[in-house]
């Protein structure tokens, strides 16, 4: 008879965060700040079975906000692994990542090893109320996401999964002021329908030696219509100098219950390439440029900038129907004592205009300094104090501080 | 003019890639842990003839591994060891064992920024060398591939038999960029390997589905009924707590200003993580007075922003709808009730089975 005691383990992760700031939605009006948040993970089980908690509360304690107070729960659930040497159940609030599946659910997942080449899997359950509050949604039946994902690996280089996504959001009411078309402005209570996707996706990648292949097409079964392909190259020289291009179609992701779907609507493409290159495993360059083509306009994206151990610096532009803008980022950490102690300062600063007819360029600047210190391995505390400057915010300085601790036990 | 643009563009991009994989070829360098790899290779070595042809122990040429208690201590066995067996060959032959007469610098201890104590490994948790530096005793000459990646640590270090923080083994977790995430756009290209999650993603080596979450939790959730002012972006902590202060944001402290900017120019899929239009009602659209404040595009000042009548083109609005729909539908979140559209678009319906 095998032996039915198995070792425990408990292992978590706490996480108590303080940010201090004061804001200003009004002209002239201001509120201070102080917000407090208790991030917490626990985790208990054994080879086969886990139980896993990650939440959050949050709370201000000087200027209360609207539903302050609240527990956000992301992960809690069940786990039960290698049921027959090949299936893992997971019943409780989980995040699901499958494909064209993404989110986090109050359900069920279960995933299978049919073969060595073959995986599957498959989830079902209510969406998250709002603010991932634990307790489940109203309506199950107008809230739910489901779907499933195969991925064939007949070996290491090839994966090829097909996908299907489907879900359903009850969408709640709100009043709005809203003008005629003469200009007469009356209250409105929006009451929205519900909104609706469904989707199969098809992933595949490739690699063959030095160089991936990656493509990808999501079929929005509902509009009858391509919403997404993409296909992507990866190719490295060497070790040490690598390039990348993707071109990307993407049609405008609606519901199909939206107005938005009735209308005629254009898609666009999008170009994009760029390289990464380790001077020395401490200094590395990277470079990006994309273009993205509208009906009748385009808009570029690109990216410069460099890496080394203890720092970064890059340059972005974006320019065209997108708007325009120039940035500086900038970030310098420094590790002392084996990493006991870390400096880091944090700058970044922007000239943009969010509209190619915009007068004058707004500029924004911010920047950070902290300190982190790690007395031992188990116990994190991250200080920073940040300061923002742009045209709604003259000087905004605010505070933020961290203690994280963690611990794993064996019984 | 835009297609013969789009496939300028997909050639210059494609073309100098076609070139690039037909000239690749270096080799597979494992990570070198920051060890002094030029020094050593120089050696010429075989681990195999030492293990297997002659019998040798680990712990004859590699004692200080027994007791280290530090991944910086240098445990390659000096002159004098190999003396204890090659005495003749020492003192007349120098390329008995030496690649290069003009390298004969001692070896410089590497600088790895992990905690890890052979002694502990050796002792209390009884392991082999090989468990570790797998094939070693079929290696014919120095060399990186015999170092321990970090996967084989997880083969014990998974949360289960041990922990898999990050902090127990590594000094600095807050620097850690792996080989993988080195290049341009990773936050961009992480999903073809989070999609297929095929038998080659190992990204649970170091992340949880906690981590993940940091972004990607509010997809699904329903629409937020509480005040707008809860929408301003607080760039408050990161949920998971593995992700330090000093790594590089999702977003910049600023970038409730300038995210329109990344929008339109599809820098991400904003809807990866948020939910889609939901989120941006929240600001944009929830109980403004009737568009007329912030925060409004100045395309909808402009004077023929909207042209009414059947001919008329419908001026401005019409040309942006169509051109980038999801920008309209980020601040008009209708679901065919707002009358923002309907006011004037009486005869439409929506599409769909």
């Amino acid at each position: 008879m095998p032996a039915l005691v198995l070792a425990q383990t408990f292992s978590g992760r706490v996480t108590s965060a303080f940010y201090a700031f004061e804001r200003s939605d009004t002209a002239n009006v201001t509120s201070r700040h102080a917000r407090g948040y208790q991030v917490f993970q626990f985790d208990y089980g054994n080879e086969n079975i886990a139980f896993r908690t990650f939440g959050q509360f949050d709370n201000d304690f000087s200027t209360r906000l609207a539903g302050d107070g609240k527990v956000r729960m992301y992960n809690f659930h069940l786990a039960l692994k290698n049921i027959a040497q090949r299936v893992e159940l997971k019943l409780g609030r989980q995040p699901v990542f499958a494909g064209a599946g993404i989110g986090t659910i109050d359900g069920a997942q279960v995933k299978v090893r049919a073969a060595r080449w073959l995986h599957l899997k498959a989830f079902g359950g209510g969406l998250l109320p709002a603010d991932q509050r634990f307790q489940i949604i109203d309506e199950l039946k107008k809230n739910y996401m489901a779907g499933g994902q195969a991925v064939l690996s007949p070996n290491a280089d090839w994966n090829i999964g097909l996908s299907y996504f489907n879900k359903h959001q009850r969408r709640a009411g709100y009043n709005a002021l809203r003008a005629d078309s003469i200009g007469n402005v009356f209250s409105l209570f929006v009451e929205p329908s519900d909104r609706a996707y469904e989707f199969t996706s098809l992933d595949a990648s490739w690699n063959v030696r030095r160089t991936s292949f990656y493509g990808r097409g999501d079929y929005d079964m509902i509009g009858d219509q391509l919403s997404r392909a993409e296909f992507s190259i990866r190719s490295e020289v060497s070790s040490n100098l690598v390039f990348n291009g993707s071109y990307t179609f993407r049609s405008p992701r609606l519901p199909w219950n939206s107005i938005f779907s009735a209308f005629d609507i254009e898609n666009n493409h999008e170009v994009e390439g760029g390289f990464y290159f380790r001077h020395k495993p401490t200094l590395r360059f990277y470079g990006n440029a994309a273009a993205i083509f509208y009906s009748d306009d385009e808009s570029f994206r690109f990216t410069v900038g460099s890496e080394c151990n203890f720092g970064s610096l890059s340059f972005v532009n974006r320019s065209g129907y997108a708007g325009n803008l120039n940035g500086i980022n900038a970030s310098l950490y420094y590790p002392l004592n084996n990493g006991k102690f870390m400096p880091n300062a944090q700058l970044s600063w922007a000239s943009y205009k969010l509209e190619a007819k915009a007068g004058s360029r707004e500029s924004l600047f911010s920047g950070a300094a902290g300190l982190l210190l790690r007395p031992w391995n188990v116990l994190t505390i991250d200080s920073q104090l940040q300061y923002l400057h742009n045209r709604f915010y003259a000087n905004d300085a605010r505070f933020l501080v961290r203690l994280q601790y963690w611990f794993f036990k064996k019984t | 003019m835009q297609r013969r643009r789009l496939i300028i563009s997909l050639a210059i991009v494609f073309a100098p890639l076609a070139v690039v994989m037909m000239v690749a070829g270096g080799s597979d360098q494992p990570s070198s842990w920051n060890d002094p790899v030029e020094q050593w290779v120089t050696i010429k070595f075989s681990h195999k003839q030492h293990l297997v042809d002659v019998g040798a122990e680990c712990s004859q040429c590699h004692a200080a591994a027994q007791t280290s208690e530090n991944a910086n201590d240098l445990m390659l066995p000096k002159k004098a060891q190999c003396a204890e067996c090659h005495s003749a060959e020492v003192e007349s032959d120098c390329m008995f064992c030496h690649t290069a007469a003009d390298k004969y610098e001692p070896y410089a201890a590497p600088k790895r920024e992990v905690r890890f104590s052979h002694k502990q490994h050796i002792e209390a948790s009884q392991l082999e060398c090989a468990a570790c530096h797998a094939g070693i005793e079929a290696s014919e000459k120095p060399s990186l591939a015999f170092l321990p990646v970090m996967s084989s640590c997880n083969s014990c270090h998974n949360d289960v038999k041990v922990t898999n923080a990050c902090e127990s083994c590594h000094t600095q977790p807050e620097t850690l960029l792996p080989l993988s995430h080195q290049q341009a756009n990773w936050a961009k290209e992480h999903k073809r390997l989070v999609r297929l999650e095929g038998l080659s993603n190992d990204c649970a080596v170091c992340h949880s589905d906690n981590f993940c979450q940091a972004c990607h939790a509010d997809v699904t959730t329903q629409f937020t009924r509480g005040s707008r002012t809860r929408s301003v972006a607080e760039n408050r902590p990161s949920l998971s707590g593995g992700q330090a202060l000093v790594k590089p944001r999702v977003h910049d402290l600023n970038f409730v200003f300038t995210h329109a900017l990344d929008l339109r120019s599809k820098q991400a899929d904003c809807y990866s993580c948020h939910n889609q239009q939901t989120f941006c009602s929240d600001c944009h659209a929830r109980n403004q007075d009737a568009g007329f404040a912030a925060p409004f595009p100045l395309s909808h000042r402009a004077a023929d922003f909207v042209r009414l009548g059947k001919g008329s083109g419908g001026g401005q609005h019409a040309t942006l709808a169509r051109r980038d729909m999801e920008s309209c539908a980020s601040c008009h979140d209708v679901e065919g009730r707002d009358p923002v559209c309907v006011t004037c678009h009486l005869d439409l319906a929506p599409k769909g089975k």
